[in-house]
């Protein structure tokens, strides 16, 4: 994590506001599969239901369960669900999953707060188990490596071996390979091995015209105060495979179909520096160098300017 | 003479005679003879209607007779396949046989004794097979001779089409165990239960003349409890295809019959397994204490049914004895991963049953109970399914009215307040001061 970032609020959580806003923006390209408003939306809404909002509004997605794991605080969340359309379903998500409908084209959002472990990659299983084509799975874990309290030898290895199982722990990964942003890169492989093994399982007896292809369209990292996560893609009929490989998400550059991360970088700069930025852009050319603005940030800006938040404090 | 350079790996008599028999045991050896009657009315009868077809066993100390009237095996079948030992590749199967491998019939003789009589009519064809097991061992010729034989242009032959198959001269242990009563019982249940499908079609089986009952395969449906259903289907020409429907529910509870029942072509290959083969621990996440894995009374309503059904019988993921599925088969560990994902939500409910069970002694309080005895059981041709399992909605679930306080406090003074109340147990100690207490600061 760089110095920049922790000088944002960890309240407002830029980053991750930029990367629900990018997701949203790919998943307006579905509709070259088929009606959006035929997709269903299942996520973790807690009490903020924050992407339920944006997709509910900018999608127009009116079918929408949340998962909630603490039946005890069902009250609370009932009285904070924003739209009549958002159904709460109590439970693990692993079981949750298994009772949803998932014959329609679904976009699943699991985003969490903690680390990968096995009940969370059982969730992926079940989902990729039975969601039908065209159907999303995004999956956010915090991806901060592990604090070394021991020094221990493959402390940190030994750990994520606990949590996820040692089976799933790519072959040749070392201690090494976990630090910083390592850690996220591991995770990102375990998840994406656990999508296609679930797959090959479901595919298996299927002539290869039946089979359900993955590609992977999101391998976010980013740190608005830990360091976090989040890798998906679409299931795909052999009929849509090509169409989604060719042209579908082509000029969106936060896509990322392989195992190198998009990393959010969030620029500090003022209202009145960006107001200033948004009058150049887009910009075909480079931007001029600025002897007021810290370059990186206003290269960065360039980049995510469309989903950069603003936050106010307003009286309401 | 054998070349120097050769190794000689010509099979022995006495493997098919004395090894195959081994793999299997005397009541499969016998339903193996079920299914080849059985596949004659599969292919006589494209419908799945089987009325006035009938197949009858007679187990006596003596013999071991089974006589169907399904249609017979042909002069050509029997010359150049049904009596050959494991399947020429390019013979023709019984469309959506239950017959696979070539090993049945003949491993079936063997099984149970030393003589055995093949008489068998088609509608143009005759004829009469006989042998002894221990005179053909010595035969250097791997072949059988026909008694009688009656085919085209020979004039029709008179009489039903079907078979009657006799082994005589039974193996002393065999004739021991077929007649006795218990053998019979258990065979007429398993042949009920593994030959569900075409007795429900209207087959008749009769062992001693006794009839083999069905057992009707049901689930609980009604509005608020719908059993999932799911159908699939695998390879995309005629003969590449395997159909795999899936019921998944509850029925009545019965710790013996809770479990899967896997089919292949109407012939149950497990029945109430609850063991990995279906999923049964990988249904629950090992993490999870709300979905219990292992096999518990609690859920002793569980039913699971997965029907496999391929014009090529080769397909089927089943293992030679019809005992068990084969692992390894792609299609079948595909549809093993959607049967966890469809018994995930029953078992769920199940457990939520249990704990309502649990919290509240009387009856008219388990409200999801209630939901569950009011919906009546369905026969699976009936049950229409929905993708997911439907439940009674648990949200109408009681909250229990009483809880349990505990605590813990010095033995001394718990002595003092005992003398004080007069009272022996920890559990009047409890009570008496909390009544004592509601009554002296919390009444009006």
């Amino acid at each position: 994590m760089t110095d920049k970032d922790k000088r944002i609020s960890y309240n407002v959580r830029v980053a991750k506001t930029i990367e629900r806003k990018m997701l949203v923006s790919s998943f307006h390209r579905l509709v070259a599969l088929g009606r959006l408003e035929d997709y269903q939306y299942v996520g973790m809404g807690a009490y903020y239901f924050s992407d339920f909002e944006l997709i509910h509004k900018s999608l127009g997605i009116s079918r929408m369960t949340s998962i909630e794991w603490d039946v005890n605080e069902a009250k609370r969340f009932t009285a904070n669900v924003p739209f009549s359309c958002i159904d709460i379903k109590f439970g693990e998500a692993s079981d949750v999953i298994t009772e949803l409908d998932l014959s329609v084209p679904t976009i699943m959002w699991l985003d969490y707060d903690g680390t990968l472990d096995s009940t969370k990659l059982l969730c992926i299983k079940r989902y990729c188990a039975d969601a039908v084509e065209r159907s999303l799975l995004i999956v956010t874990v915090s991806a901060a490596p592990e604090q070394i309290r021991e020094e221990k030898r493959d402390e940190r290895l030994n750990k994520l071996a606990q949590k996820v199982g040692r089976d799933k722990i790519p072959p040749g990964t070392t201690e090494r390979d976990l630090p910083s942003w390592g850690t996220a890169c591991v995770l990102q492989k375990i998840i994406d091995a656990e999508i296609r093994e679930t797959l090959e399982q479901r595919n298996a007896g299927l002539d290869d015209g039946d089979k359900v292809k993955y590609r992977q369209l999101f391998n976010f990292i980013y740190a608005d105060n830990v360091q976090m996560l989040t890798v998906g893609g679409i299931l795909l009929s052999q009929r849509d495979t090509a169409l989604v490989d060719d042209r579908l998400f082509k000029d969106l550059p936060f896509i990322q179909t392989g195992s190198d991360a998009y990393r959010i970088r969030v620029p500090v700069l003022t209202l009145r520096e960006r107001r200033y930025l948004d009058t150049l852009l887009p910009l075909r050319d480079k931007l001029p160098v600025f002897k007021h603005m810290p370059n990186s940030d206003v290269e960065w800006y360039k980049e995510i300017y469309r989903y950069f938040p603003t936050f106010a404090e307003t009286n309401i | 003479m054998m070349d120097l350079n050769t190794v000689d790996a010509t099979p022995t008599k006495d493997f098919f005679i004395s090894m195959l028999v081994r793999d299997i045991d005397l009541i499969d050896a016998i339903a193996d003879l079920v299914d080849n009657s059985i596949d004659g009315a599969r292919r006589n009868r494209k419908d799945g209607n089987y009325e006035g077809l009938h197949v009858c066993l007679d187990l006596s100390h003596e013999q071991f007779r089974i006589a169907d009237n399904c249609g017979g095996m042909s002069v050509e079948i029997a010359r150049s396949y049904a009596f050959k030992f494991g399947r020429p590749e390019k013979t023709i199967g019984v469309e959506g046989s239950i017959g696979r491998f070539g090993v049945g019939m003949k491993r079936s003789f063997f099984k149970l004794g030393q003589a055995f009589r093949v008489q068998s009519a088609t509608v143009d064809t005759y004829f009469v097979l006989e042998d002894s097991v221990d005179e053909w061992r010595t035969r250097d010729q791997w072949t059988f001779d026909f008694l009688e034989r009656i085919e085209p242009p020979d004039p029709i032959p008179k009489g039903e089409p079907g078979t009657d198959i006799v082994v005589t001269r039974l193996h002393p242990e065999v004739a021991r165990d077929i007649s006795s009563e218990r053998f019979v019982s258990r065979l007429i249940d398993d042949l009920a239960s593994k030959h569900g499908p075409a007795i429900g079609g209207g087959l008749s089986i009769s062992v001693n003349s006794f009839p083999v009952l069905a057992a009707a395969l049901g689930l609980k449906q009604s509005k608020e409890l719908v059993p999932a259903f799911v159908e699939l289907s695998y390879g995309n020409t005629d003969d590449s295809t395997i159909v795999v429907k899936l019921y998944v529910g509850i029925d009545e509870p019965d710790p013996n019959a809770a479990g899967w029942y896997v089919f292949c072509n109407g012939r149950l290959i497990l029945k109430a397994d609850q063991s990995n083969d279906t999923g049964w621990k990988e249904a629950a996440a090992e993490n999870d204490q709300e979905s219990v894995p292992q096999y518990h009374n609690n859920y002793a309503r569980f039913r699971g049914f997965a029907f496999f059904e391929a014009r090529n019988p080769d397909l089927l993921p089943w293992n030679t004895t019809k005992t068990g599925v084969d692992m390894d088969s792609p299609v079948y560990r595909s549809v093993r991963q959607k049967m966890i994902t469809k018994m995930v939500p029953v078992i769920r409910f199940l457990y939520g049953l249990a704990k309502e069970r649990a919290q509240f002694a009387s009856p008219s309080d388990r409200l999801i109970e209630q939901a569950v005895n009011k919906s009546p059981s369905h026969k699976l041709s009936d049950i229409t399914g929905a993708s997911v399992f439907v439940r009674p909605d648990v949200t109408r679930a009681k909250k229990p009215t009483t809880q349990r306080v505990q605590y813990s406090k010095d033995v001394s003074e718990i002595d003092l307040v005992k003398a004080s109340l007069g009272v022996t147990s920890l559990k009047d100690v409890g009570e008496k001061t909390f009544e004592y207490y509601l009554r002296m600061e919390c009444s009006d």
